[in-house]
């Protein structure tokens, strides 16, 4: 069951763009530029993703030849779950500000 | 140098930074640290990279704030459980519980811990009424003088008068408790002296009940006479025949014993047979042995009877002022008798003798009598040297109580540590218990408390044990017939890391805290120190 979680933008744009491609693994920093995010701001929100079980890692293997393997993140089944709902909530909240800025 | 090499000594820069970041991540999310570094080697442009290394070193705050604050990750506390304490910390725990068992053990440790909270020394008033009790309850005179030592005022009178009663040879008791009489009774000075006056009559050959009962008088008047004018403080007492007689009586009287002795075999006998190691006690109760008033002696040795002896010799009458000198110089002989008087009391008794042979010296130079001026100033310059031997004598005393000093500062420093771990340990098996030991960072806490704590105890106690052992012998071999230096010994070594860390201020609290804020220190250093190497160590087999 997916808890209630209260998410900041910065992770509602993390959430978003694993979104798009919910099965596919994700390297940081493609996630960065994606988001607009810097590291200092997107790994504490992976890392706090990965606490509550929303998103599973590994290091690529087999590493390719000449460089260090990256680690790679995707979204779980319960991690799929709460981002649908946590960007629900965001969107509801941007059409009711929208809603209060034009009246 | 050109802009490539620039960009290459910079790249390393980087690189060297970035390893830094993963070597200060938290050991159980490192992960996360080398998963930033390979990205960092996906990047072009300098710009880019400092912006990730810049946040490389935001998130090892944020990793550290995380750890602190909520523990460890979950997958690194699924992957390394709590330890709980196990067989071995329990057994060394129970060693360390048996060990207090050990004879002295338990009152040593008691005894330190009473030096730190000097509101706690003497007995408490609670166990004071149970030996009261069981002393009217079996007419134990000793048990009851005993217990008036140590009482507050009223009970004191009380327990005194009692014993006295059962036995009238404890009337020195009434001397013993003098301090409190102000307190203890409305119209303290005419009670005081009516029990003097029973001290009199039971030992009508010692010289300090008569001067107990002078100092009535005299304390009577001493708000009116002035310390620097003793001359005209005798005169003044001189008008009261009350006081002149009773300290003509003291002045005759063949014996001088101011009840040290006394006071001491009483004290230590109902301890040792009651089996109460009180060191800490036994030695306050020895340095607050009341001691004739001095101030009231010297005003009448020096003042009035040296004084009137050499009105005497001015006059003619030669052997009238002998005569005084001699009474003077057996007085003091009689005070100084070894083993009975504390050492204030031998060097005034030292001080009288030489004011006596000065004086003598000066009034027989005057006439033709042969040896008799040369004998008077052989005395004098003897007692000089005797006097300048005893106060190097007093002064060895205080010196070896001081190199001794080290040893009593292990007594103090592992009777706080023995203690604080002996609370934390307390402390964690008790949260535990409590359920605190699933909590992702308490429950590590506890543990490592309840594991740690037992192998910091039993080693500590046992270093407690071999330096304070001497002094438990000690109280129990003690007798009264070595008072200066065995329970100068005694006292000064388990009071003197007062003086040692306080530099000559009396308040033993200042000791405690000092204790404490060094045993903390040296564990905040340890912690820190163990989690840097395991940290470093880490790092390096990764």
């Amino acid at each position: 069951m997916t808890s209630l979680f209260r998410s900041s933008k910065q992770t509602s744009k993390v959430l978003g763009a694993m979104m798009r491609e919910p099965a596919n693994w994700h390297y940081g920093y493609a996630l960065a530029l994606k988001t607009g995010l810097q590291s200092g701001t997107l790994y504490p929100i992976l890392m706090r993703l990965e606490e509550r079980g929303w998103l599973e890692t590994q290091w690529e293997t087999p590493p390719p030849g000449g460089r260090p393997p990256r680690h790679m993140y995707r979204l779980t089944a319960s991690g799929r779950a709460g981002a649908v709902t946590a960007l629900a909530a965001a969107r509801g909240k941007r059409v009711l500000k929208a809603a209060v800025a034009e009246s | 140098m050109g802009a490539a090499t620039k960009d290459s000594m910079l790249m390393r820069a980087m690189e060297r930074a970035f390893e830094g970041i993963v070597s200060l991540w938290p050991a159980d999310s490192r992960d996360w640290a080398r998963a930033m570094q390979t990205e960092f080697h996906e990047m072009t442009g300098t710009r880019e990279r400092l912006s990730w290394l810049s946040g490389g070193a935001m998130s090892l705050m944020a990793a550290w704030t995380q750890r602190l604050v909520f523990g460890k990750s979950k997958t690194a506390v699924a992957a390394n459980p709590v330890k709980k304490p196990g067989v071995l910390a329990f057994a060394l725990m129970a060693v360390a519980i048996a060990s207090l068992a050990l004879p002295g053990m338990w009152a040593g440790l008691a005894s330190i811990t009473k030096v730190w909270t000097p509101s706690r020394i003497g007995l408490p008033q609670g166990e004071l009424a149970t030996l009261a009790r069981e002393g009217e309850r079996n007419h134990d005179a000793r048990l009851l003088a005993f217990v008036a030592m140590f009482s507050k005022p009223a009970e004191a009178l009380r327990n005194a008068d009692e014993a006295v009663a059962l036995d009238p040879n404890l009337a020195w008791i009434y001397f013993e408790i003098r301090h409190h009489w102000p307190q203890a009774v409305e119209n303290s000075e005419t009670e005081f002296v009516d029990r003097m006056r029973k001290l009199e009559a039971a030992e009508p050959d010692n010289a300090v009940p008569y001067l107990a009962e002078a100092e009535t008088y005299f304390e009577i008047a001493e708000p009116h006479l002035s310390p620097a004018r003793l001359d005209e403080a005798a005169k003044e007492m001189e008008k009261n025949p009350a006081w002149l007689a009773a300290m003509q009586k003291a002045l005759a009287a063949p014996r001088y014993e101011s009840y040290a002795a006394r006071r001491f075999d009483l004290v230590l006998s109902v301890m040792r047979e009651r089996r109460m190691e009180r060191p800490i006690d036994l030695m306050y109760a020895e340095a607050a042995t009341p001691i004739p008033d001095l101030y009231n002696l010297r005003v009448f040795l020096v003042s009035s009877v040296l004084k009137g002896a050499e009105t005497s010799a001015a006059n003619g009458d030669i052997r009238g002022a002998r005569k005084q000198y001699g009474d003077v110089i057996l007085f003091s002989q009689r005070m100084r008798r070894v083993g009975s008087s504390s050492t204030i009391e031998n060097l005034m008794a030292l001080e009288f003798s030489r004011k006596a042979f000065e004086s003598e010296a000066k009034t027989v130079s005057g006439i033709d009598s042969s040896g008799e001026a040369a004998s008077a100033s052989i005395a004098h310059d003897e007692i000089e040297t005797e006097l300048a031997a005893y106060r190097a004598a007093v002064r060895r005393e205080w010196t070896s109580a001081a190199t001794a000093a080290p040893s009593a500062f292990i007594i103090h420093l592992c009777t706080g540590i023995a203690v604080l771990f002996g609370l934390i340990c307390l402390t964690a098996f008790v949260a535990y218990w409590c359920g605190l030991g699933g909590h992702a960072v308490w429950g590590r806490a506890v543990c490592r408390a309840a594991r740690i704590s037992p192998s910091v105890i039993l080693p500590t106690l046992a270093l407690f044990y071999v330096n304070y052992l001497p002094y438990h012998k000690a109280f129990w071999t003690v007798s009264s017939r070595d008072l200066g230096g065995v329970t100068w010994q005694l006292g000064g070594l388990l009071v003197q890391p007062v003086y040692f860390v306080s530099m000559n201020l009396s308040r033993t609290a200042i000791f405690f805290w000092t204790s404490i804020i060094l045993v903390g220190a040296m564990a905040a250093t340890l912690i820190v120190a163990r989690m840097a190497v395991r940290n470093w160590s880490e790092h390096a087999r990764a």
